[in-house]
């Protein structure tokens, strides 16, 4: 009886893992966005925080492999489970917190995952293990040990399906790759990277991410309510100030370049400010890069300036990227000194 | 009190050793710290609360900055790649014994002070004099143009990008 | 943590993490994570002892200011220590990020907590607060109390200097630790806060002392009262650092610690110093 009462105080705040695949409706994601929001649901940070996995619309093969390895790695008690339409989000969450409740008593909506409790989980936040050898180049010109590493599709803030085949050099990444999960790339043009959302809300939504990833919790919760409601262009102009004279966030965002030209302006900072000063007017929208170019920008850059800057460029996983083969480790032979 | 100090010895001898027999660097930066602590807190139990605590306050720090190296050169989670913590094992093993020899030497020929005189009330300030009683002004001035130095490289290397 | 907490808020995170299942990870060093998940509480606590809550602390220590300092590095190696063990590169990165960080904040703090040490002549937490009878030193020091509330801050990688534990990095240190493990690390973290807000009253703001007001003391003789009171102001001082200013990358805080924090503190100290010899 206490353990039931514990947990139902519990689902009323559980930790939730939304998995999109990149070709989710944006529609579908935002509106399940609004509803955690509504219901103050806080987003985990890991599997390893996690209380409910949401699966956004139908994923594909690979991504399917990439649920799978992460549900074995959310600790008990914990609910698997799909949205597929816009309609049944909220139905969706009440069954899961149910379920968080009672785990004998599941619902129709409910997965029936394997419940098989995994000791050894798989580590990392990626679908492949991470293995070090000698860098092949190193910006000092140094034989360093590098870390191959599979960052994403499940990250925080992480653009839909997105794979970053990186290495990794201390907390620098020396080489990276993109690679976005059962959409390989496009031939041709493709789109010209816009987003279906429009310039403000698209625009809103990158800030959300950027402000997440920062930590600012206050902006981004402005940022995603003025996403999910209807503003006055009055609103959208005054937050856009507001936003441009927050001295501490300009200076928190300053110092980290966008080399190779995925979009039009040269720095992190400068796309934050252009963001913030678009919004609400009548300029184009933000340029959303394809996960390639994006991806190449992030070289050279330490890890937490590397997820501010992909956030930021907000790369249009739709056009697809990759696939890469998987890093195969030489035959491990080291020795240290 | 005895009982206590030579526990802490024992444990400072093991963990010591223990630094060359685990294989990975984390384990044997922990183990060596232990040595240390162990060490500094014989120190606390003699009565120098000042010197022990500046112990641990600065193997602690000296292993996080072995660490900073660590990380940097070598990009190696736990466990993935086991690697030894001894090299030159003959040389290592002649030095180690000499080294020994000659303290153990030093232990029985120094002739150490039977009775000095009475500890003052405050050995903390009495170390600090007998240390830099007469040259604290050199000491004070070495200090500043350290840290003037630190922090000119530290800003001249940042201004450079 | 995110946007939208109540009041309950903690409790019933606390009730989550002690029904959730601990967790491991292929090619892990759980013993290595465990001693670092262990010595964060213990290094808070450890610290906290040498604090006068209100005239007399639990462990009255003649070098009180410098055990607090070793007993914070320790919290160094803790994070480090259960960021490695786990063997993921989120988590590696993540404690790797506490030694940029501490690195930053440390001379800056040293020299922020030295200096009401050099007004007192002593290095007694109890002492330094006796010493300011007169005067707070919050009032004739307040760039050493600035510093210190932001090395605090850092101290505990909360608020600005979260990149320990940052979002970006999936929870950083913390990605990988789940049920008790987690609790240990989340509850060592408000600890070490807690302890480092509580050193901030005998060392600036008197003690538990009452404030230097005309008329009767509103608790007299309760000095433990006016000693929470001052805390809970600090604290409140904390939490508006972390809504005003946005998480930090290491290199911009780094940046800003050696060329701006450290010559103020040098600059602090040596104006008490001059003014103690006068």
């Amino acid at each position: 009886m206490v353990l039931r009462s514990v947990g139902s105080l519990v689902a009323r705040r559980p930790h939730v893992l939304t998995i999109a695949p990149a070709t989710v409706d944006p529609a579908l994601r935002l509106a399940v966005e609004a509803e955690l929001g509504r219901r103050r649901w806080p987003v985990a940070d890991s599997p390893a925080d996690t209380d409910v996995v949401l699966v956004l619309g139908t994923p594909g093969p690979r991504l399917g492999g990439v649920v799978r390895a992460v549900w074995a790695g959310v600790p008990a008690p914990r609910v698997l489970t799909t949205v597929p339409t816009t309609g049944v989000v909220r139905s969706v969450l009440d069954d899961a917190a149910a379920a968080l409740v009672d785990p004998h008593g599941r619902k129709a909506s409910l997965l029936s995952p394997d419940d098989s409790n995994d000791a050894l989980l798989p580590g990392g936040t990626g679908p492949e293990a991470q293995m070090a050898d000698l860098a092949f180049y190193d910006r000092d010109g140094l034989a360093l040990d590098a870390l191959h590493v599979a960052l994403g599709p499940v990250l925080p803030h992480w653009p839909a399906g997105l794979v970053v085949h990186a290495t990794l050099a201390g907390d620098l990444i020396t080489d990276a790759r993109a690679e976005v999960l059962d959409v390989p790339a496009s031939v041709g043009p493709g789109s010209r990277g816009r987003s279906p959302l429009g310039p403000d809300r698209t625009r809103l939504d990158i800030l959300t991410r950027v402000f997440g990833l920062l930590g600012a919790d206050h902006l981004a919760v402005r940022a995603r309510r003025l996403r999910d409601q209807d503003p006055a262009p009055g609103d959208l102009t005054a937050f856009g100030r507001r936003l441009r004279r927050n001295r501490p966030l300009r200076w928190a965002v300053r110092g980290v370049p966008l080399v190779g030209g995925p979009v039009e302006e040269r720095t992190l900072e400068q796309r934050v400010a252009n963001l913030a000063g678009g919004l609400g007017g009548s300029l184009a929208p933000p340029v959303r890069p394809t996960a390639e170019k994006a991806v190449g920008a992030l070289v050279g850059l330490e890890l937490g300036a590397a997820r501010l800057a992909l956030a930021a460029m907000d790369p249009d996983t739709t056009l697809g990227a990759g696939p890469v083969a998987a890093h195969t480790p030489e035959e491990v032979t080291h020795q240290h000194h | 009190m005895i009982a206590l100090v030579s526990a802490l010895g024992a444990v400072a001898v093991i963990t010591g050793l223990l630094v060359f027999t685990v294989d990975s660097m984390a384990r044997a930066t922990f183990l060596l710290l232990a040595s240390f602590v162990a060490v500094a807190v014989v120190l606390i139990a003699f009565g120098l609360g000042y010197l022990g605590t500046v112990v641990i306050l600065m193997m602690t720090t000296e292993m996080m900055i072995m660490v900073v190296f660590m990380v940097m050169l070598m990009m190696n989670p736990a466990g993935l790649m086991p690697m030894t913590m001894v090299h030159n094992r003959r040389g290592s093993w002649a030095i180690a014994l000499v080294v020994f020899g000659l303290l153990t030497a030093g232990v029985w020929l120094v002739p150490f002070p039977t009775s000095g005189p009475a500890p003052g009330p405050d050995p903390t300030a009495a170390l600090g004099d007998a240390l830099m009683g007469g040259q604290m002004l050199t000491m004070m001035t070495l200090g500043l143009a350290l840290l003037a130095t630190i922090v000119g490289t530290v800003a001249v290397a940042v201004s450079r990008r | 943590m995110t946007a939208g907490e109540r009041p309950s808020t903690p409790v019933v995170e606390t009730l989550r993490l002690l029904g959730t299942q601990r967790r491991r990870t292929p090619a892990d060093d759980p013993a290595l994570a465990r001693i670092g998940l262990v010595a964060l509480p213990v290094a808070a606590v450890l610290a906290l002892a040498v604090v006068p809550l209100g005239d007399r602390a639990p462990v009255d220590l003649d070098v009180g200011v410098v055990w607090f300092n070793a007993m914070e590095v320790v919290a160094w190696f803790a994070v480090w220590v259960f960021g490695w063990g786990p063997n993921a590169a989120t988590t590696l990165a993540g404690g790797y990020r506490v030694l940029p960080l501490g690195l930053a904040y440390e001379l800056p703090h040293m020299f922020a907590i030295i200096t009401p040490a050099i007004a007192a002549g002593s290095l007694s937490p109890t002492a330094i607060a006796a010493a300011q009878q007169d005067l707070w030193y919050v009032v004739w020091m307040p760039a050493a109390f600035l510093l210190y509330l932001l090395s605090v801050a850092a101290m505990a990688f909360w608020g600005p200097f979260a990149a320990p534990l940052g979002r970006d990095l999936a929870g950083g240190a913390a990605a990988e630790h789940a049920g008790l493990d987690r609790l240990l690390l989340l509850a060592g973290r408000w600890m070490l806060l807690t302890a480092a807000a509580a050193m901030a009253v005998p060392l600036f703001l008197g003690g538990g002392a009452p404030p230097p007001i005309t008329g009767p003391d509103p608790f007299p003789g309760l000095p433990v009262l006016w000693f929470a009171v001052k805390l809970v102001v600090v604290l409140g001082l904390l939490l508006a650092l972390r809504r005003a200013v946005p998480m930090l990358r290491m290199a911009r805080f780094a940046t800003l610690s050696w060329v701006v924090l450290l010559p103020l503190a040098v600059a602090q100290s040596l104006v008490v110093t001059l003014v103690v010899l006068a």
